[in-house]
């Protein structure tokens, strides 16, 4: 018995020892450690312990912030070699005398975020798990500038990060997919005008440095400029400035900032020299820039030094492949061609930006010399979506919709070898590739047809033989359906066609038929033909005949199967259902 | 001077006896008395048996979830005191709710730890209702005229799932927003699930509506039927005659009487104990003519050790407390899912089975196993009926060899439940995909 009341004696003192420290733990807090510690280090009397609370009215919000009680000499400039969190802030805008930033008003959280209301530092700064405003240290605070002074494409003194950020913004052409209100309007990728709001720094870091990081579809490619810390800082600091909760009204932001020109200044005679600032992003005359194609596209110049971003395809033989009407119509709006291209669209530009920069390409004139041998052609132009191995991954080929051709299956050379040489020197409508005739001669061509044709079919074996099937003609009494034994076949009905097309097509080409279904995130290369895709659909060389040997057939390697189980009527069904999707307006 | 004393004496006296009716001398008629007059009896008999009071028999598991409820109500109490059911935005930009929640952390004193009492508090007591449960079955102690005490006692268990869930809302952060939502998208699949999600949400969705339901059944209704219940509970114990144990307790080690404390005989009738003014009382109460002698006063043994296990309770949780504090994130955002998003632990076993197919593992699976634990004793009764394989249960046993099919059975379950949740927990990354905890740790939720 002694023993029950022994044991239940220790519990008790336990659990009062226990409480006792709850106790102590939500009285000793640091700022009082912090504040004898400086007052000791002033020289003077400690006057008691006292949380210094500012609260931050704004038309907005109502902020409150504790964070002077630690950083306690955070105004007074006989603070300023102290240790943190005692030591003096320096001065927010260099070279004035006095900071108009007063912290006894608008305390510490204005501009370095964080928690303020809390008194722990780990809590204080935001460090706890999805804290949505961790702490801005050091320069990332001039995100914050923007909250209250308005400056657009002003000027700010001490905010030259931000700026720095701004101007990356414009010149490497992340205006051109990204929507900032007031800065560009692109309909490609997410909106960022509030981009700091919704997202913490880090976040952005992460976003800008490894786009797939948190999205693994994300379309956004991976830069190589972005390894540069002070680039990416910048930008992120730019970007975490981007935020729609304002402290100030526009009208009623505090001086300091230059008033944003109304108007930009335009170009408006077409010129090389403009179109080459367009070009490379930089300021051309007093316009901003508003231009960076070389962010995404490389070029050659004349001694086929090869320069620039490898996201689009290369541009030294598009005025040349492509013509002038095109490249302009392409660079407005890059779908008309390719339905699904990631180019954004600049439709902003006028005409005599269009000129000069139409101007600028026309000055690349790089060429081989007709005589080389193959792998020399291949490697210059073909290399770069086709790939060194001619898998089809060169290194553009990620961001092209569809997938550069993959020569390296023998199935595909050897089924399709007779389309080459009119794929090469007439392009393919709808993708990437440009048709090479005013470039290439009808020798190179057969070089590169030879090239190809020999390095893919080097380990093949040469059994490899794909049938022939002719395209059934409706009516033909002779030609009756092979699978329904003894049918006439008719011509193909659409309203059948989509039926069998959603039986037996979506699961690869989707629903729309735009070769997003389910299953294609599963593949990889190449991936399910866009069926919705007019350019691709309508021109010579995609027959009826070649739609129906594909279905019933499948495609030679790649990862269309073959559909010998349907009826011949129902695959001439589903061809009309394709058809009539892909119909040129008249 | 000598009548002044006497007056006071006799003052104090009535002030004592005002109090007390009794006094705490080691007479047997007083042991009883103190059972008998205070409100003790409407917990505990005069006497108990022996076995009763031995670790061994309960390892005092509902005896804890008990007091977890009691220091539930009493921190929960003095949380409400600050806490705002409101999704409302405030002037800092945070809604009301969270903001709350901050300040507890902050601002108000002694905040933090009330929350961590309350929130770790929460979390123990459904891990010891499982345990009770686990115990309950082991030693046998469902079946024997208990057996409607047994489902009094599941429904407990799932009221306690229920209210732990719905207070895991109310700090409105992403782990209780996504946490709750994921709840409630699992009960969408059931039929009529989505009535009753309807129901309890208020809304289409999770939101200021669901708050304040999950605020109110949180802090009154669901502790109210609570609170009946566990007086049921307790009640149909005592009327089952205490702890289940077996017909003879002759050859078990007993705690030797001396440990039960002295008793001393005042009465004049030496032979008659005091504790016979209970006898009166007819039915299969404390049988105190068969096995007398395993039969010992509740005061001070059983309520000291009662005691101790209060006390450790509250040591262990405050200790708890001090060291750990409540998970908090950011404020709920119904716009940017936590990846992964995840229940609390103990719907964690339950998402573990819906990501594998969600009608079978949502809502099969669980409700069998919820519908067949509740009604087990009597699904054993309705075999052996009608099987007329009358197999014999020997309660308060540990492990009973006649029993150890269904003691496989009971554990195997608890196991299984176990592991999924250890998974659910630990193994599972973004997009629930497998991670391994010493790679990468697990987040999302779940605590």
């Amino acid at each position: 018995m002694i023993k029950d009341y022994r044991t239940l004696l220790i519990l008790a003192f336990a659990g009062f020892v226990f409480f006792a420290m709850s106790m102590k733990k939500a009285l000793d807090q640091d700022y009082v450690k912090h504040q004898k510690a400086y007052y000791k280090a002033l020289g003077e009397e400690f006057p008691g312990a006292e949380i210094k609370q500012v609260n931050v009215k704004t038309p907005s919000v109502a902020m409150i912030d504790r964070c002077q009680s630690c950083h306690v000499g955070a105004s007074n400039p006989e603070a300023a070699g102290f240790d943190q969190p005692l030591t003096a802030h320096p001065s927010i805008v260099p070279g004035a005398e006095t900071d108009p930033h007063d912290f006894a008003k608008i305390g510490c959280a204005v501009c370095h975020d964080g928690n303020g209301r809390a008194l722990e530092e780990h809590d204080a700064h935001g460090e706890f798990h999805g804290w949505i405003k961790p702490m801005l240290v050091g320069q990332k605070a001039q995100a914050s500038c923007v909250r209250c002074h308005a400056m657009e494409s002003g000027h700010l003194a001490g905010a030259e990060l931000y700026e720095k950020g701004r101007e990356l913004f414009l010149e490497k052409a992340c205006w051109g997919c990204h929507t900032i209100a007031g800065i560009s309007s692109s309909s490609q990728a997410p909106e960022l005008t509030d981009a700091g709001g919704k997202f913490n720094y880090d976040y952005l870091v992460e976003s800008i440095v490894h786009p797939k990081a948190n999205d693994e579809n994300s379309k956004m490619p991976e830069f190589d400029w972005v390894h540069d810390e002070e680039t990416v800082m910048a930008l992120a600091t730019y970007l975490k400035g981007q935020q729609k909760a304002r402290l100030r009204s526009e009208d009623s932001a505090p001086i300091g900032y230059i008033k944003p020109k109304s108007d930009q200044v335009r170009i408006e005679k077409p010129s090389v020299a403009a179109g080459r600032a367009l070009f490379a992003g930089a300021p051309f005359e007093g316009a901003i820039a508003k231009g960076g194609c070389v962010n995404c596209h490389a070029f050659r110049n004349d001694d086929g030094q090869l320069s620039g971003g490898n996201i689009g395809p290369e541009l030294t033989w598009t005025m040349r492949n492509r013509g002038e009407e095109y490249v302009k119509e392409h660079i407005v709006n890059s779908r008309v061609h390719a339905p699904d291209s990631i180019m954004p669209t600049f439709k902003d530009y006028n005409e005599a930006e269009l000129d000069s920069l139409v101007a600028f390409l026309s000055t690349f004139d790089y060429k081989l010399d007709s005589a080389s041998e193959g792998q020399k052609l291949y490697d210059a132009y073909c290399v770069s979506c086709h790939g060194e191995d001619m898998d089809g991954q060169g290194i553009v080929s990620a961001m092209l919709d569809p997938y550069p051709r993959d020569f390296s299956k023998h199935q595909f050379v050897i089924s399709y070898e007779e389309r080459f040489k009119d794929s090469i020197l007439n392009g393919v409508g709808g993708t990437a590739m440009p048709a090479w005739k005013n470039v290439l001669g009808e020798k190179e061509v057969e070089t590169l047809v030879e090239f190809i044709k020999q390095k893919s079919l080097e380990q093949a074996p040469t059994n490899f033989k794909r049938m022939d099937v002719e395209l059934p003609k409706p009516g033909d009494a002779e030609r009756l359906d092979y699978k329904e034994k003894g049918t006439v076949i008719e011509a193909g009905d659409v309203a059948r066609g989509i039926k069998a097309f959603q039986a037996n097509c979506t699961s690869c080409h989707g629903k729309l038929a735009n070769g997003k279904g389910p299953s294609a995130y599963a593949l990889e290369h190449p991936l399910p033909r866009n069926l919705i895709n007019k350019e691709f659909l309508n021109q010579a060389s995609v027959s009826d005949e070649r739609l129906y040997q594909s279905i019933l057939l499948g495609v030679a390697g790649t990862p269309m199967p073959s559909h010998d189980f349907l009826k011949d009527q129902t695959i001439l069904d589903i061809i009309a259902f394709i058809r009539a999707n892909t119909e040129e307006a008249e | 001077m000598n009548e002044l004393i006497q007056q006071a004496k006799e003052f104090g006296n009535k002030l004592y006896y005002s109090f007390f009716r009794h006094r705490f001398d080691n007479t047997g008629l007083t042991k009883s008395k103190i059972m008998f007059s205070n409100v003790l009896l409407h917990i505990q008999p005069v006497k108990i048996h022996k076995r009763s009071v031995k670790f061994k028999t309960t390892m005092g598991l509902g005896l804890i979830t008990f007091y977890l409820f009691l220091i539930l109500s009493v921190t929960g109490i003095l949380l409400m005191f600050h806490y705002v059911p409101s999704t409302a935005i405030g002037p800092d930009g945070l809604p009301d709710a969270y903001s709350r929640m901050l300040n507890l952390r902050s601002n108000v004193f002694w905040g933090g730890f009330l929350r961590n009492m309350h929130r770790w508090a929460a979390h123990g007591m459904v891990a010891f209702v499982a345990l009770h449960m686990l115990r309950v079955y082991l030693a046998g102690a469902h079946r024997g005229g208990r057996e409607f005490n047994w489902v009094i006692g599941c429904i407990l268990g799932l009221l306690t799932v229920f209210l732990s869930y719905t207070g895991y809302l109310l700090p409105w952060d992403q782990l209780a927003f996504w946490g709750v939502k994921v709840g409630t998208e699992i009960a969408k699949i059931a039929p009529g699930g989505a009535l009753i999600r309807g129901i309890l949400l208020g809304d289409t969705d999770v939101g200021s509506e669901a708050l304040i339901r999950f605020y109110v059944l949180h802090v009154a209704v669901l502790p109210a039927v609570m609170g009946f219940l566990i007086a049921v509970h307790f009640f149909r114990i005592r009327k089952d005659g205490g702890l289940a144990r077996p017909a003879n307790t002759q050859n078990e080690k007993q705690i030797p009487d001396e440990e039960f404390g002295e008793v001393k005989n005042n009465s004049v009738f030496k032979s008659a104990r005091s504790y016979k003014l209970v006898e009166i009382v007819k039915g299969n109460e404390p049988k105190v003519n068969e096995e007398t002698d395993q039969m010992m006063f509740a005061w001070p043994k059983l309520i000291t050790r009662e005691l101790i296990v209060l006390m450790g309770t509250i040591a262990f949780l405050s200790l708890i407390s001090v060291l750990f504090d409540a998970p908090l994130e950011g404020p709920a955002d119904p716009n940017h899912p936590t990846n992964p998003s995840k229940a609390p632990w103990y719907f964690l076993g339950l998402q573990e089975l819906v990501s594998y197919h969600g009608f079978i593992g949502g809502i099969v699976i669980p409700g069998i196993m919820a519908g067949g634990v509740m009604f087990l004793p009597y699904i054993e009764i309705f075999l052996e009926t009608f099987t007329k394989t009358y197999r014999k249960n020997i309660p308060g046993v540990w492990f009973a060899r006649e029993r150890n099919l269904e003691n496989s059975l009971f554990i195997g379950m608890y196991l299984f439940m176990l592991i999924l949740i250890i998974i659910g927990v630990y193994f599972r990354g973004e997009n629930w995909a497998i991670v391994y905890p010493w790679v990468e740790t697990a987040v999302g939720g779940g605590h």
